[in-house]
């Protein structure tokens, strides 16, 4: 039996698949967890391209986002986790999923180094800032395009 | 003429139809309405946490809400016009899902809440007010907004696992 076989088959598998309402209530709970993460995402990147709140300093943005980013991303790995669990087989054979995962790891390594740097309040150069907010933007923008392909086209 | 068969007839409409023979065209039109809700409801979270006192504190609110207005408000514009032309092409269908109508309900009430606080907004700012903490009715909006504004997310999703037979 593979792992995925095996996750598949574990009782908490098994409940989720077996039940409309708490599969529908998990992709609901992920939807607000990916919502939590695309505000603070946008906000945090849109600040640093200069399109939005540049009175406010820089931190004030950076530290609510990298705490909306980690429950954000909390809430929606537990809860897709346990989506996935349901049909471990077939969604990890699919392939926007796992160019979704791959995504996120980017996405996840590239939050975390900027709020790193960020947090220990290394500055950003006038001409940084706006590519480091673009490349951030399209980051997370293909991320969400690839979750959303995954839901509607699998 | 019902409600019911107004629904009907949009369904018939060229618009609707297109929708419904179209390979890609409901997925991209979904896909779409998620984008815009998580965009727009994210983005309008911040105000939300402004009121509430938890974050952006240092710069008044007038400020917060107008740099970011504009981009929840397209979002805004994206989820509801995808959400309509969806509904055009599946109306009956949503008509008769409780989770769509309580949904409406939900947006409705968030409509209202938007207005009273654009209202509430322009005159706090008229009176000077900035860096103090928040009042109970400016907490109270932010609170009252993030919970209309989940219960919109939640009912939506509830909505096409039992409108449809996938997610």
């Amino acid at each position: 039996m593979t792992a995925l076989a095996w996750l598949e088959s574990t009782s908490v598998a098994t409940a989720v698949g077996g039940s409309l309402t708490l599969t529908a209530s998990l992709s609901a709970a992920h939807l607000l967890g990916f919502t939590l993460l695309s505000g603070a995402a946008l906000v945090l990147h849109l600040r640093l391209v200069g399109a939005m709140l540049q009175r406010t300093a820089l931190l004030e943005v950076s530290r609510p986002a990298g705490v909306l980013v980690a429950i954000g991303l909390t809430v929606s790995i537990v809860t897709g986790f346990l989506l996935f669990a349901a049909r471990a087989t077939s969604v990890g054979a699919n392939g926007i999923f796992q160019t979704k995962m791959s995504l996120l790891v980017i996405a996840v390594v590239w939050q975390a180094s900027l709020q790193y740097r960020l947090a220990r309040a290394t500055p950003l150069s006038p001409r940084s800032a706006p590519a480091i907010g673009a490349i951030g933007l399209l980051v997370w923008l293909s991320l969400a395009v690839t979750a959303c392909a995954f839901i509607l086209l699998e | 003429m019902t409600v019911l068969e107004v629904c009907e007839w949009l369904e018939t409409t060229s618009l609707a139809i297109a929708i419904q023979e179209s390979l890609y065209g409901f997925a991209i039109l979904v896909g779409l309405h998620i984008l815009g809700v998580a965009a727009s409801v994210g983005m309008l979270l911040w105000v939300d946490l402004r009121l509430l006192g938890v974050a952006l504190v240092r710069r008044p609110l007038r400020e917060i809400y107008r740099s970011l207005a504009p981009w929840f408000a397209a979002g805004f514009a994206i989820m509801l016009l995808s959400g309509a032309a969806l509904f055009t092409a599946f109306a009956t269908a949503a008509y008769g899902n409780l989770f769509f109508r309580i949904k409406l309900l939900l947006l409705l009430l968030a409509g209202a809440n938007a207005v009273v606080f654009h209202w509430f907004v322009e005159r706090a700012a008229d009176r000077g007010g900035s860096n103090e903490s928040p009042s109970a009715a400016a907490r109270f909006a932010g609170a009252l907004s993030l919970a209309i504004w989940a219960g919109v997310i939640v009912m939506g999703r509830m909505m096409s696992y039992t409108m449809f037979s996938f997610g």
